[in-house]
């Protein structure tokens, strides 16, 4: 289903990705771990079209997506692929049921379907007591869990998940961890990069890689 | 497109903080202009008015580079020249109102004549003739009023004519009817009373206002006026448009200088929107297109966004200046176009919207502010979202 073929990525002349190659089927969950300026974040952008990658290819269901146009890229993360960001990336002053609007206001939806569909995920991320306070107010355990919804929102067939866990407790971590498995039974493919050792020996995960300096050096 | 317009309108209310200073500064600097619109408005469309109410060829005495009364023999000579359909002496003059140290207008009416100027048609529609000639009355403007009231001049007053004699003029009524630009300093009485208080010999008229149906005879008749007397001053009522032209160019000038000062504190607003633009907006561009928002769809958002601040500041501007001009009286703004010793900056002006020269301003503000908005977030947003992120 994605397929990375020899992936590089370089930045203001410093190589951050080198030569990636990656093949995950439908349903399958891949973590890849590894320290903090591996890579790992870059490479999920390369996968959200966030980022272009100087040169390979980035095959979805067989088409290379990563030189799309506008139109297209913005069509693939509206609609294909939910991303779990480490940073809380919100509206700081929009309160959570308003943050959870934004990716909705693109998907011709109803007010009423809106509202069915932020319900349901809220109580899915378990922050659905929280749906009326403001962002800014929230804990970063809490805004974390918003993330979580926010990514899928949109019924991803993929989710990107970078760092998922760093901000939760054990209680919500094993939560999102359930929530996790409950999507890949229902066929989602999930990519996690971390470090989070609670997240070393899952039954549900198919392979677990380890990056370093912007290369794979293991898989298990 | 409901839910775009409810989430860009929660934006705007959210990170309302943002525009508030915007939309204050431009509010102000909207309101400043079209005050000056707004009088400028006004007062033109009273000049029109009295303009309009001249008569096309005017004549006076030319006295060592004086004006002084013409001979009323004048009136029946410059009848004989073909084209020349009506012709009349008229009676008028300054009257210097000594506890105020102000001049009044005063002007005599032939209140039987058919042939009455246009603008005091109405006042004359509106009078009953036979007794306001029953005794010696007079009609006076509402500056007038104001500065007899201010002296107790209830009834009447008491005028000192050239010859230093006593002459008691009752007033009759307020001349509320017509514009008060052109009638406030203005006082109406027979003509026998107005040559009493002015001095005027009855041999003598004030000056002699021609009538000319076809206009294309102007010039030519003009011409042979020349030719009758070396000491009449001839004045087409085209000349008086260009003196009003010429004031209200020099006018036009003192305001050239308000009107820098707008558009370089209105740069200075762009140039911090600019700013903005480029770092707390485009953040929000960002985080947009990270939920998969296209481009279009997101500059669309903030056009949307910028443009109701643009609107409101506008709108409020435009009534804020409405509300100074014609409920406030336009403050300072209308001494610099009147001058504070003239009466006639105390007449009241006539609310005017000049509807092209206010889309003219709407135009001027709007389109530099959403550019300056747009163009940056365009170029900024084909940056990787997580870049500009960071």
């Amino acid at each position: 289903m994605i397929e990375l073929k020899n992936i590089t990525k370089e930045y203001k002349g410093e190589v951050i990705l080198k030569d990636i190659n990656l093949s995950i089927k439908k349903g399958e969950v891949v973590v890849i771990k590894g320290e903090s300026g591996s890579g790992k974040s870059t490479l999920l952008n390369i996968l959200a079209l966030l980022a272009q990658p100087t040169s390979g290819e980035v095959l979805v269901e067989g088409e290379n997506v990563a030189l799309l146009s506008d139109y297209h890229s913005s069509l693939y993360r509206k609609d294909f692929v939910g991303y779990i960001t480490q940073e809380y990336y919100l509206f700081e002053n929009l309160s959570v049921y308003e943050n959870l609007l934004a990716p909705l206001v693109i998907q011709n939806l109803s007010f009423d379907e809106i509202d069915k569909r932020i319900e349901e995920k809220l109580h899915l991320a378990n922050i659905a007591k929280k749906k009326n306070s403001q962002v800014a107010h929230l804990s970063g355990g809490e805004k974390q869990r918003v993330v979580i919804a926010k990514a899928l929102l949109n019924n991803p067939k993929v989710v990107l998940c970078d760092e998922p866990t760093a901000n939760l407790d054990d209680k919500n971590a094993n939560f999102f961890l359930a929530l996790l498995e409950e999507l890949q039974t229902k066929g989602v493919t999930i990519l996690i990069v971390t470090h989070d050792k609670r997240l070393e020996s899952l039954k549900f995960v198919s392979r677990y890689y380890e990056m370093s300096f912007g290369e794979i050096i293991t898989q298990s | 497109m409901l839910v775009k317009l409810h989430f860009a309108l929660l934006l705007l209310l959210r990170y309302k903080k943002k525009h508030i200073a915007t939309f204050s500064l431009l509010t102000l600097l909207i309101a400043l202009i079209s005050s000056v619109v707004f009088i400028s408005s006004s007062l033109q469309q009273d000049i029109y008015q009295t303009l309009d109410a001249q008569a096309d060829i005017t004549l006076q005495k030319y006295r060592a580079g004086r004006v002084e009364d013409a001979p009323a023999s004048w009136v029946d000579e410059v009848l004989e020249i073909e084209g020349v359909s009506n012709a009349q002496g008229r009676i008028y003059g300054m009257h210097f109102y000594e506890p105020l140290e102000e001049y009044f207008m005063v002007v005599g009416v032939d209140f039987y004549d058919e042939q009455i100027e246009k603008s005091l048609q109405k006042v004359v529609e509106n009078l009953d003739v036979e007794r306001f000639l029953e005794r010696k009355n007079m009609l006076i403007g509402s500056d007038v009023k104001r500065f007899f009231d201010e002296y107790e001049y209830d009834e009447y007053y008491i005028f000192r004519p050239p010859d230093r004699s006593r002459e008691k003029v009752y007033i009759y009524a307020e001349l509320d009817e017509m514009s008060s630009v052109v009638s406030g300093n203005l006082v109406l009485m027979s003509q026998e009373e107005a040559r009493t208080i002015l001095g005027v010999d009855d041999e003598f008229v004030s000056d002699i206002v021609l009538s000319v149906p076809n206009k294309d005879e102007i010039d030519t008749i003009v011409n042979k006026l020349k030719m009758m007397h070396f000491d009449m001053r001839i004045i087409t009522k085209k000349r008086i448009e260009n003196y009003y032209k010429d004031l209200f160019n020099y006018k036009g000038g003192l305001f050239l200088s308000l009107y820098i000062v707008v558009i370089l504190s209105f740069m200075l607003i762009l140039y911090q929107r600019y700013s903005l633009a480029k770092s707390v907006e485009l953040k929000e561009v960002a985080l947009l297109r990270l939920s998969g928002w296209r481009i279009d769809e997101v500059i669309w958002l903030k056009l949307f966004e910028n443009f109701v601040v643009i609107v409101s500041a506008f709108m409020s501007g435009v009534i804020v200046a409405f509300v100074f001009v014609y409920s406030f009286g336009g403050g300072f703004l209308k001494r610099v176009f009147l001058g504070s010793e003239n009466l006639l900056s105390n007449a009241t002006l006539s609310p005017v919207i000049d509807t092209q020269t206010l889309f003219g301003i709407f135009l001027f503000f709007t389109l530099p502010y959403l550019v300056t908005i747009v163009v940056p977030l365009w170029r900024e947003s084909v940056r990787d979202s997580m870049e500009i992120l960071r």
